[in-house]
């Protein structure tokens, strides 16, 4: 006892020692100064301005305004992942949703455990989408299922009904989308997708709710007949297909079209289960796609910015991750287990990524220039027999950012 | 005096009454500045108040090699910023006021930036130490339910 107070002690004078020498009227002229806080608190990561938050009354108030937290968002709009979140053995019934930091520090994420007792299951809360900084979850205890989130803040939206135009069996086959983009708007819009015959036409229809308007809209466009698409990510302004045929298929969020552009032959887009990564990076939109289940080798095709094919960015041997699987297993992984990309971050360099790999029950971050691994995550000790590709299925991106929902 | 000078050329006069010729494309990079010039309310010597002699010739040089370099590659320029806003902090803080003060955007914005790269790693107790003088605040008002507040787990 007496030895604590004895360093309680000695840590406070050093702290007063502290106070003469850092402590300046200059700073001090400065945090009164609301305008130059702002514009320096504007600058600081999102992760860093939570933990402000705790300063003082002042900060605490500056912090909390919502034109502050959108400038905010706005000014980070460029912020990287920080961690991904991802369901395993999906679709099972013990599947759990899990995190991982991508820089590999063993910090505390947020967890969905704030919408406790706000719905009426927190547990039945699924992620569905996530999007520069904000998430969707569904529960399916409410109507319409969807919630809106930001993890950083903890702060959510509940979505109102949809309204009379849509039928029951349209709310629960939707495929859902979050658009958002912090650099153009502070608001999001969440696209709900249907695929539906009347009239002797086949359609799409969207029910897009705005948050700016806080309101429903119900729209509908002819389907490209020919064309087999499934929409799956939101680049751009847009949601992007996966086509098989030669057409890049797009839906733009602002002006409500639906957009198809000619494809080359060259690269051949394969079936979904080839694909192994299909989204954004570093404000590009990339695609890896492998014949083989476990092809040590690939390339990751990029985007062009006006939508008229894929280029090769850079091709990848992944031979080097298998160092840190027992000699035993790499084989049975080559031949038999399938792995899939869960993020590409992209570093300073033009070619310098880094992929977030999942394969055998491990997350593994890869970066490919330099050759380095990292082991993320490990759930190969729990007794689950067979890691088929779908044991992570998708992985949702956590980008720290004070955007208001 | 302003009879000897060339036509674009400005002269500062710092708080402590050092005068300083600068070109006036130099001297208008502050926004304060340009007002005065464009509104004809200046003769040619032109009072900085509340900015010393010091701090002056730091603003001076900032502006200078941002008007000279804007030819120059981006990257050159971004690091002579980051050069010259890595000073010590009560040079930094004084910069800062002074850059407010005169409305020179550039030169705020790097020098905002780099505080924000120092404070952003720092824990609550710092900041207070440093931007509020947390220990006079701390004696001064004893409000400890405050300090109670502060202290839970925002995470």
């Amino acid at each position: 006892m007496k030895v604590y107070s004895k360093t309680r002690r000695s840590r406070r004078k050093l702290l007063i020692g502290r106070t003469s020498s850092e402590h300046s009227f200059a700073a001090e002229l400065i945090a009164n100064n609301s305008d130059l806080l702002t514009q320096i608190l504007i600058r600081v990561p999102a992760k860093s301005i939570i933990r402000f938050k705790s300063v003082s009354k002042r900060w605490l108030s500056l912090i909390s305004d919502s034109q502050f937290a959108s400038d905010h968002a706005r000014r980070n709009h460029h912020s990287s992942v920080s961690a991904l979140y991802f369901y395993s053995n999906r679709w099972s019934p013990d599947e759990q949703l899990q995190s991982v930091s991508i820089a590999g520090h063993q910090t505390l994420l947020p967890t969905l455990s704030f919408l406790d007792g706000v719905v009426v299951s927190s547990s039945a809360t699924t992620i569905e989408r996530s999007c520069n900084g904000l998430i969707l979850c569904s529960n399916g205890f409410r109507k319409p299922p969807y919630i809106v989130c930001n993890l950083t803040t903890k702060k959510f939206s509940l979505l109102p009904e949809i309204g009379p135009t849509s039928s029951e069996s349209y709310r629960k086959n939707a495929a859902a989308f979050l658009a958002f983009d912090p650099s153009k708007s502070p608001h999001y819009k969440v696209l709900l997708f249907r695929y539906s015959y009347a009239n002797n036409g086949s359609w799409v229809e969207i029910e897009i709710y705005s948050s700016q308007t806080s309101s429903w809209k119900h729209i509908y466009v002819p389907d490209p007949r020919d064309v087999p698409f499934k929409f799956s990510v939101f680049w751009n302004g847009a949601i992007h297909c996966i086509s098989y045929a030669n057409f890049h298929v797009r839906f733009e969020v602002e002006e409500e079209k639906l957009i198809q552009t000619p494809m080359p032959r060259n690269p051949k887009i394969l079936s979904p289960d080839k694909i192994r990564y299909f989204g954004e990076c570093g404000g590009d939109l990339l695609l890896i796609q492998t014949p083989q289940p476990c092809a040590m080798g690939f390339s990751i095709l990029q985007m062009h910015r006006d939508y008229c094919g894929w280029i090769v960015k850079y091709r990848v041997n992944l031979r080097p991750i298998l160092s840190v699987f027992p000699k035993t297993e790499r084989k049975t992984i080559i031949k038999c287990s399938g792995f899939k990309v869960l993020c590409v971050v992209k570093g300073a360099n033009e070619k310098d990524f880094t992929l977030v790999l999942a394969i055998q029950g491990k997350v593994i971050s890869y970066n490919v220039e330099s050759k380095t691994l990292r082991e993320l995550h490990d759930l190969s000790t729990d007794d689950i027999v067979y890691w088929g590709a779908s044991w992570c299925h998708t992985a949702y991106q956590f980008i720290e950012s004070l955007s208001p929902v | 005096m302003s009879s000897s000078l060339e036509k674009n050329m400005l002269i500062l006069r710092s708080s402590d009454g050092e005068e300083f010729i600068v070109p006036e494309v130099v001297a208008v990079m502050s926004k304060a500045i340009k007002n005065m010039v464009e509104d004809e309310c200046a003769s040619n010597t032109i009072p900085v108040p509340n900015v010393d002699a010091n701090i002056l010739a730091m603003v001076i040089e900032f502006c200078k090699k941002h008007d000279e370099s804007e030819a120059e590659a981006a990257s050159d320029l971004k690091t002579f910023d980051s050069e010259f806003v890595n000073r010590g902090q009560e040079a930094l803080y004084d910069l800062i006021t002074a850059a407010n003060f005169r409305d020179v955007k550039e030169l705020l914005d790097a020098l905002c930036q780099n505080v924000a790269e120092m404070i952003k790693g720092k824990s609550v107790h710092h900041i207070r130490i440093q931007f509020l003088g947390y220990q006079l605040f701390e004696i001064l008002t004893s409000n400890f339910i405050w300090n109670i507040w502060c202290d839970r787990d925002f995470d």
